[in-house]
């Protein structure tokens, strides 16, 4: 019978490693390999998976015939009192698009940085319609545009960036933040040239100097703070 | 349209049914291997038959606006190929389901019972009568006055809610709140369920307790102990008090018959803060708590304890879906983050002389818990003791100092995983 040399305890045959330290078993057994072990366990599937998926189903199901019994209702509804469809294509061209999201949140596109391209395809298509309805087509260009491309472009790198990190701790976050604060500036700058004014920037700046102490606190806690320094918070107030 | 049959839930049962969840499922698993492949046929007739047996686990949880009840089944439980892991989630409160579920795989039956229902003496005495009349449909006799059979009358005794009928409103009430030391590790992904169990040869672990004055169980939570302090103090986990809730049956000190749960937790506690104990100590130590606190006016007072509050006018009155809410929040608060981890044994399982070497053994899974993550459990069958650790977490550690220290004492350990 195999043993493990640094537990010490009896392993079943056709294991390679031991189950308890993973400390090599040594392959004595060859020829009596699972002869005399019984099959105890079947290759467990996870309930849970089948039960989530289930769960998932139906809860798109319904949010699919809740969104479209709405979009239908109001949509007879508006043409019933005017003649024409009017309002209620602000609220179809919404719930298609809420429907869209909702494909994405339910994660039936796998990989994160494909739903998050796609949902911002969603929303840039919601708001040209919403611009288009609107009649002059005006606003979607200077500032719908830029602010979800600007939103993609972020929200990829912070994807990408908290995939790489093996050590997710406070400096993801701190970059996260720096994030938010480009993009606060970024959509500050767009907002005032659409507003025919000078790119000035304002509030953002007031974003900026709230949100970049916290993000560089958080950097100077992840990377350490030197041994002399907290040696001599120690000294001077110490108990 | 006649009413159907329907009973209150017992006092765990309740705590049980507000706090189950897709983690938390309440199951636990009692199963045992023959000696030849299962017959699929066989146990569905032998799980019909003796299903009349017991009429009090022949039911479906239901929903009332206060309290979940149980009501008869008629749907007749059915047997089910083992295809997940150990102890996973079970639709319990959908129509038509038992509290309970048979499996079977190879040579092994098991029988997964949720604790709303009953305890591991429970279903001990279940499996046993089904086994009992598999291998009686298999043509095998055999003789045991002691196991309940197809045909035999269920007595009115073993339905009864032991909890209400030993509650006295009189007892002081008493508790104790430690914040024990938790296992502070990953879990797995939800669906995954990691069991290990040591086989060891029962003389050996009885002659050691004997050595040492102990019972089995005392020797086997002592050792468990010992397995904690080490792993704190080789990984440098913050020292906090480590805590067993060792459940303790609570039919032959009140002479009850019930087949529900009926069992208080003693919960012995060391702390490390306090300096390292050595072994002896904590066997001491465990020894006396354990005599102090398993017997009957203590038992009582827990009893009086646990009961209190659903006998409480103003908790009575709370809607069930707010229960379901509060619950969860309770036991975590009040209950598992009291204690470290659970220790269950639930002794040795006989079976009549002509089916014993029918049998190969019995296990014992402890039920999944998301606040202890890691719970053990122990039976024995003829010449060896199964000790089954259950955790949500692919973390050895624990198993691997606990089997180590029975290793070192001389005694033989035989590993084996569901993974």
């Amino acid at each position: 019978m195999p043993y493990c040399s640094k537990c010490g305890v009896e392993v079943g045959s056709g294991h390679e490693n031991c189950p308890l330290c993973h400390f090599p078993i040594p392959d004595i057994t060859v020829e009596h390999k699972r002869e005399e072990e019984e099959d105890r366990f079947p290759t467990a599937k996870n309930v849970y998976t089948k039960l989530a998926t289930d769960f998932k189903k139906k809860s798109f199901y319904a949010m699919t015939l809740l969104f479209l019994g709405n979009a239908i209702g109001l949509m007879y509804t508006n043409f019933m009192i005017e003649g024409k469809l009017s309002w209620s294509l602000y609220s179809g061209i919404t719930f298609f698009a809420l429907w869209v999201y909702l494909f994405f949140i339910f994660r039936y596109v796998k990989s994160i940085s494909r739903s998050i391209i796609g949902a911002s395809i969603n929303t840039l298509v919601l708001l040209a319609v919403l611009d288009w309805i609107n009649g002059d087509f005006e606003w979607f260009i200077p500032l719908g545009l830029p602010a979800v491309f600007m939103a993609l472009i972020f929200l990829l790198i912070n994807y990408y960036m908290w995939m790489k990190s093996k050590n997710r701790g406070l400096h993801t976050v701190a970059f996260s933040l720096f994030l938010i604060i480009g993009y606060c500036m970024g959509l500050e700058f767009f907002i005032s040239l659409y507003m025919g004014e000078s790119a000035v920037l304002i509030w953002s700046v007031n974003v900026m100097m709230n949100i970049l102490p916290l993000a560089l606190m958080m950097l100077y806690i992840h990377y350490q703070i030197p041994l002399w320094i907290k040696e001599e918070i120690k000294k001077r107030f110490h108990i | 349209m006649p009413n159907k049959k329907w009973f209150k839930l017992d006092t765990a049962g309740k705590m049980y049914s507000s706090i189950k969840s897709s983690r938390a499922t309440t199951l636990f698993r009692l199963s045992a291997d023959l000696t030849e492949l299962i017959d699929p046929e066989m146990l569905q007739l032998a799980l019909d038959h003796i299903i009349e047996r017991f009429p009090y686990f022949n039911v479906n949880l239901r929903r009332g606006v206060f309290w979940y009840y149980f009501e008869s089944n008629e749907t007749p439980p059915q047997i089910e190929a083992e295809m997940y892991y150990p102890c996973m989630y079970m639709r319990i409160k959908k129509k038509g389901v038992h509290p309970f579920r048979v499996l079977y795989y190879n040579k092994k039956v098991s029988l997964e019972f949720s604790h709303i229902i009953t305890d591991g003496s429970g279903a001990v005495v279940f499996l046993k009568a089904l086994l009992f009349e598999y291998f009686r449909l298999k043509g095998i006799e055999s003789t045991d006055e002691g196991i309940f059979r197809f045909g035999d009358e269920p007595s009115p005794d073993e339905i009864e809610d032991a909890f209400g009928k030993h509650y006295n409103e009189n007892i002081p009430t008493y508790s104790r709140r430690v914040r024990a030391f938790h296992f502070p590790f990953k879990r797995e992904k939800k669906g995954v369920y990691n069991v290990v169990t040591g086989i060891v040869p029962v003389a050996d672990v009885l002659k050691h307790s004997r050595l040492h004055g102990v019972s089995l169980t005392e020797f086997l939570s002592a050792v468990y102990f010992d397995a904690i302090q080490e792993l704190m103090e080789k990984n440098g986990f913050k020292k906090k008090p480590i805590v067993l809730n060792i459940p303790v049956n609570l039919r032959k000190m009140f002479d009850s018959k019930t087949m529900r749960n009926f069992f208080i937790s003693v919960t012995p506690m060391i702390d490390p803060r306090l300096g390292r104990y050595t072994f002896e100590e904590i066997l001491k130590y465990v020894h006396h708590f354990m005599k102090i606190t398993v017997d009957e006016k203590y038992v009582l007072q827990q009893i009086r304890q646990n009961v209190m509050g659903e006998k409480t006018f103003f908790l009575r009155v709370v809607p069930l879906f707010l229960k379901d809410l509060i619950m969860p929040l309770v036991y975590r608060l009040y209950g598992e983050g009291n204690y470290t981890t659970g220790f269950s044994n639930v002794g040795a399982i006989k079976m009549p002389k002509e089916l014993e070497d029918h049998i190969e053994r019995f296990e014992l899974y402890p039920p999944p818990s998301v606040g202890n993550t890691l719970k053990v459990t122990a039976t024995s069958y003829k010449e060896s003791l199964y000790i089954s650790f259950g955790s949500l977490s692919r973390d050895r550690r624990v198993e691997q100092l606990y089997f180590s220290k029975l290793r070192r004492m001389g005694i033989p350990v035989k590993i084996e995983t569901n993974i």
